[in-house]
């Protein structure tokens, strides 16, 4: 804060620091003023803990003006009235306590009048609201009140007590008002930001369980077409068909527990557990274990480890559900007799996985939603969930995942994991 | 040597212990199972299994209960723990991964997720029994 100057003009004592009694000239004023109203600026734009920032600004002007107390009072739309919101000086904790009823106080004239106010003798002022001081213990001398509004809307006011050393006067006045003005911006700025979050957020819960009734309803009804071939079967005595309707119904079981771990690890905030892994051995298993599917449809799963790769201490579970959601991918991309390509690779501080295939390639709008959830090229029989669950999984163990398709060629994808 | 390692787990689904079993078939090794904590531990100090594999949620003694017993016990301290998590593990239980690092000193070799993927299992006991192998 500036210090002051002794011995100079405008006769006003006001005081700064707690200081009491000390003459500030007129250009000192207006520099504090100019300042504290940019410190408070900034502020508020910057905030997100807006209570906290009306705080700091009270206590601000008090310095500035020379005030002992200063408070801002909030209405309350439902019943009219209003409560002190933030204040900063002797006895505001009490004050915090003390609603006002609709009308009740200088706070309340100057919310009905909509004009600021200064009342020099509050103690012999019947508009005076008491029960605050009966509260608080302080004794209100003086009181500037101003409204804090935007265009139509009055959100409350901001009130200062007892300056020191003298009434309020017009200079407090203007300070006041550019001040209320800005927080009359903040609170403006965060009903706005609330009712945005609040929207945003309806609409993202509507598109995520529209996205998912969508899936289950696909997989309910595999399920029940699979169970009318096994009841039509059982009666028939077709155990062949039995068969047949078991494998429809089993996918959909598959599919729905598939369903489920991707939305739990799309939702929750996996921590992942690293342990050392050989992530050749795992890569492998993979391969393995989706061979069965890409043999059925004459598919050729190959499988190529890195050499010389010692363990990587990485979550296992993440990695397995990562990959295998990547070759399973590259198989419903191939057609008859396509062939996708499994390599784990090491370099540069990082294992690397790619998985390639020899599909028809990724359109140009398909690349923009390729990780969006519920995003499916596979009509029924995909949940859209595996690409976007395996970005979340391979950035939660630090790794990166890249694409690179040619439409009518194939796709790779590749991720990297530190070493 | 020739004696199969031993695994034991411990769940209060039988389901679970069975399906630990099969998962681990390739291993060849001899799991056994146990319903509830106590009598995990009364297994594992009768029978010094290899590798122990504790899930959370166990009538009379938790999981983390039985972890720190078998920290405090010299003969069984060493054995590697993987310890299975379900997702209520993080969202409300009482003590977290990071609660028992401090409260035991200790933490358990491996954590796994429910449901189990059993490739991931096979591999983590396998690098485990490896590991103590050598040691």
């Amino acid at each position: 804060m500036p210090t002051t100057k002794a011995k100079e003009s405008r006769g006003r004592a006001a005081p700064v620091d707690g200081g009491v009694g000390r003459y500030v000239p007129a250009h000192v004023r207006a520099e504090d003023e100019l300042d504290a109203v940019q410190r408070i600026s900034q502020a508020l734009a910057g905030e997100l803990d807006l209570n906290r920032v009306l705080a700091a600004v009270l206590r601000v002007v008090d310095g500035v003006v020379g005030a002992e107390g200063a408070s801002v009072l909030l209405i309350d739309p439902d019943t009219g009235g209003m409560s002190f919101h933030v204040a900063a000086g002797p006895g505001s904790d009490r004050a915090l306590t003390v609603p006002l009823p609709p009308g009740a106080g200088i706070c309340g004239h100057v919310a009905r009048t909509g004009k600021p106010l200064i009342v020099n003798d509050a103690a012999s002022d019947s508009r005076l609201y008491r029960a605050v001081d009966e509260n608080t213990g302080v004794r209100t001398r003086n009181v500037l009140c101003v409204p804090i509004r935007t265009g139509e809307r009055l959100w409350g006011v901001l009130e200062l007590i007892n300056k020191t050393g003298g009434g309020f006067d017009p200079d407090d006045l203007r300070l006041a008002q550019v001040v209320a003005a800005q927080f009359g911006l903040a609170f403006a700025n965060a009903h706005l930001h609330r009712e945005i979050v609040g929207k945003e957020r309806m609409a993202a819960i509507g598109q995520t369980v529209s996205g998912l009734a969508h899936c289950i309803k696909n997989i309910l009804n595999g399920i029940r077409s699979g169970s009318a071939v096994i009841d039509r079967s059982l009666r028939a005595e077709d155990h062949a068909a039995v068969a047949d309707g078991w494998q429809v119904v089993r996918r959909n079981n598959e599919m729905l527990g598939a369903l489920v771990l991707d939305m739990l690890s799309l939702a929750r905030d996996a921590k992942p557990h690293p342990f050392p892994t050989d992530v050749n051995d795992l890569a492998e298993q993979v391969c393995g274990l989706m061979k069965e599917r890409a043999t059925e449809r004459g598919i050729e799963v190959a499988f190529s480890p890195a050499d010389g790769l010692d363990d990587v201490t990485l979550d296992p579970t993440h990695f397995y559900r990562s990959l295998l959601n990547l070759v399973s991918n590259a198989i419903d991309a191939c057609g008859e007799g396509g062939r996708a390509a499994v390599r784990v690779g090491r370099g540069r501080g990082r294992v690397t996985v790619s998985i390639a295939d020899n599909g028809a390639g990724i359109s140009k709008e398909n690349r923009r939603k390729l990780f969006t959830e519920f995003f499916t090229t596979k009509g029924g029989r995909g949940t859209g969930l595996g690409l976007p669950v395996t970005r979340k999984l391979v950035a939660e163990m630090g790794g990166e995942i890249r694409f690179h398709s040619v439409e009518g060629r194939g796709t790779r994808f590749v991720i990297a994991l530190p070493l | 040597m020739s004696d199969a390692p031993k695994v034991l787990i411990a769940d209060d689904e039988q389901a679970c212990i069975d399906f630990v079993r099969e998962s681990l078939t390739d291993l060849d090794c001899d799991v056994l199972g146990a319903m509830d904590g106590e009598r995990a531990l009364h297994v594992a100090r009768e029978s010094k299994p290899d590798v122990i594999i504790l899930d959370v949620q166990m009538p009379k003694k938790s999981g983390f209960e039985v972890f720190v017993d078998l920290k405090a016990d010299d003969a069984l301290a060493k054995v590697p723990v993987i310890m299975l998590t379900a997702v209520t593990a993080r969202i409300g239980l009482k003590f977290s991964a990071k609660d028992m690092g401090e409260y035991t000193g200790a933490e358990p070799e491996a954590y796994i997720d429910k449901p189990i993927e059993p490739i991931v299992l096979r591999q983590t006991v396998k690098r485990l029994l490896k590991a103590a192998a050598s040691a």
